[in-house]
């Protein structure tokens, strides 16, 4: 302690210590502001479309366009250890040979409490499509809204915002849209 | 060369070394707790970590240049001894 | 310079051997912790640092990532993995976008019986526009082998020392530069 030098490194061992206590306090302040929020899931309408896509570009394969609703309130998830919210509409269903499938069709990032207010009318994203290429007597589908807070430190945590009220069933695949 | 030492070294004595070691640790504690509690009460990350920036840049400034306050008990050596010679008083 | 040398003889082959020892301890320790965290995380590598930016506003270059791979649970979508295609050299962050759990009939019979459930995963960067199967080399979907963990805790910033190392070399020897100057102006 008696030079600058040795002075610099006592009071920065101490800060790292402090620090690291800080920031445990901080990821562990999360776990007592956690608040389910509130949302509903609404399909409009689906279509099956069997076409050509990316994967398996040779054969023809069924895709799926949902049109969808979303209302959310997600201001309760911000607290001061929410960096963003990844929010996500999931479909979750079992094809014919008994795959069980969960597919994210649509997401979006909210990083202020002020866009967390959710209003979306539109299709999906993301190509929905069956690992079997047809969703031919496929059982039928829940839609989920999930999200993810990610921290600015400390542990990821999930949980669900809405869920369609009864499985909505894919319709016969037509040849054109 | 040695001027350069007696610059950057910035010796302090050793009451001021103890000072200056109750003075990090209680301050840094007491600056974290607060920096805890302006940003829960304020729910705003980024308040804490300027409040501990704005402390270490305190605690820096009081801490690590040899202040006079922490050089008032300068270590009294004994006199150097004269072999055959009268020891002198100081 | 002979000064210190006799000085050093002065301390024996005893203190020698100590330091050797104390050095050595360190290191075992460390390689311990890091091992022991594999086992509990079942994870090949349980802390990774961030390389890319593909998982922006979410993960920076620099962010510490915590995993986990917990070998009887499925993954889910939304789950951030950390993942490695036999042939690319560094594990890439996504999340997950699609998974298919190909039905445990079928393996009883031509597979051992292993609690690891049996997926098919597809991955997308928060930042891309497109998902991953560019990235797989081939493959058409990630299977659970190729996956290091999921990701459960978050550090941000701290791991960007390495980054900065690798990136600007200059740091490096400005580092070990400012070192030896200190160690010269410094006394005894």
């Amino acid at each position: 302690m008696h030079s600058i030098l040795s002075r610099i490194n006592n009071a920065s061992a101490f800060l790292s210590s402090c620090m690291m206590a800080l920031l445990l306090a901080i990821s562990l302040s999360s776990f007592i502001l956690t608040e389910s929020p509130t949302g509903q899931v609404a399909i409009s309408s689906i279509k099956v479309v069997s076409s050509h896509a990316r994967r398996y570009s040779s054969k023809k394969q069924d895709l799926a366009f949902v049109h969808f609703n979303l209302t959310a309130d997600l201001t309760p998830l911000f607290h001061w250890n929410t960096k963003q919210l990844f929010l996500y509409l999931e479909a979750e269903y079992e094809n014919s040979k008994g795959v069980k499938n969960e597919v994210v069709i649509w997401d979006r990032i909210v990083r202020r409490k002020e866009d967390a207010n959710i209003k979306f009318a539109g299709k999906n994203s993301y190509m929905f499509r069956d690992i079997s290429t047809t969703f031919k007597n496929s059982a039928s589908a829940n839609y989920t809204l999930k999200y993810n807070i990610m921290p600015y430190v400390g542990l990821l945590t999930y949980g669900e915002a809405g869920k369609t009220t009864e499985e909505i069933a894919f319709p016969a695949t037509q040849s054109r849209l | 060369m040695s001027s350069i030492q007696d610059l950057t070294e910035g010796r302090i004595d050793f009451a001021g070394q103890v000072m200056v070691d109750n003075i990090s640790r209680v301050a840094l504690i007491v600056s974290t707790f607060i920096a805890f509690c302006i940003g829960f009460g304020l729910q705003d990350i980024r308040a804490t970590f300027a409040f501990m920036a704005v402390a270490i840049v305190g605690l820096a400034a009081v801490v690590l240049p040899p202040w006079p306050m922490l050089n008032q008990n300068p270590v009294k050596w004994l006199p150097v001894k004269h072999k055959g010679s009268v020891e002198k008083k100081l | 310079m002979l000064e210190e040398l006799k000085a050093f003889k002065k301390l024996g082959v005893r203190h020698i051997l100590l330091q050797i020892l104390n050095f050595a301890t360190v290191i075992a320790s460390g390689l311990m912790i890091w091992k022991g965290l594999g086992v509990l995380t079942n994870s090949e590598s349980p802390i990774v640092v961030v390389l890319s930016g593909s998982m922006e506003p979410a993960f920076y270059r620099g962010d510490i990532l915590f995993l986990t791979n917990p070998s009887n649970q499925r993954y889910k979508t939304g789950d951030i993995t950390v993942y490695k295609i036999p042939g690319a050299e560094i594990p890439i962050v996504h999340r997950v976008l699609e998974t298919h759990d190909v039905s445990p009939k079928k393996q009883a019979s031509t597979r051992s019986k292993s609690l690891v459930p049996h997926q098919r995963l597809l991955t997308k960067g928060d930042n891309n526009y497109v998902d991953d199967i560019e990235l797989y080399q081939g493959l058409d979907w990630l299977e659970r082998k190729h996956i290091v963990g999921k990701v459960r805790g978050f550090l941000p910033y701290v791991g960007y020392v390495t980054i900065a190392m690798n990136d600007f070399p200059q740091l490096k020897y400005a580092l070990l530069g400012t070192l030896g100057l200190l160690a010269l102006i410094q006394r005894e």
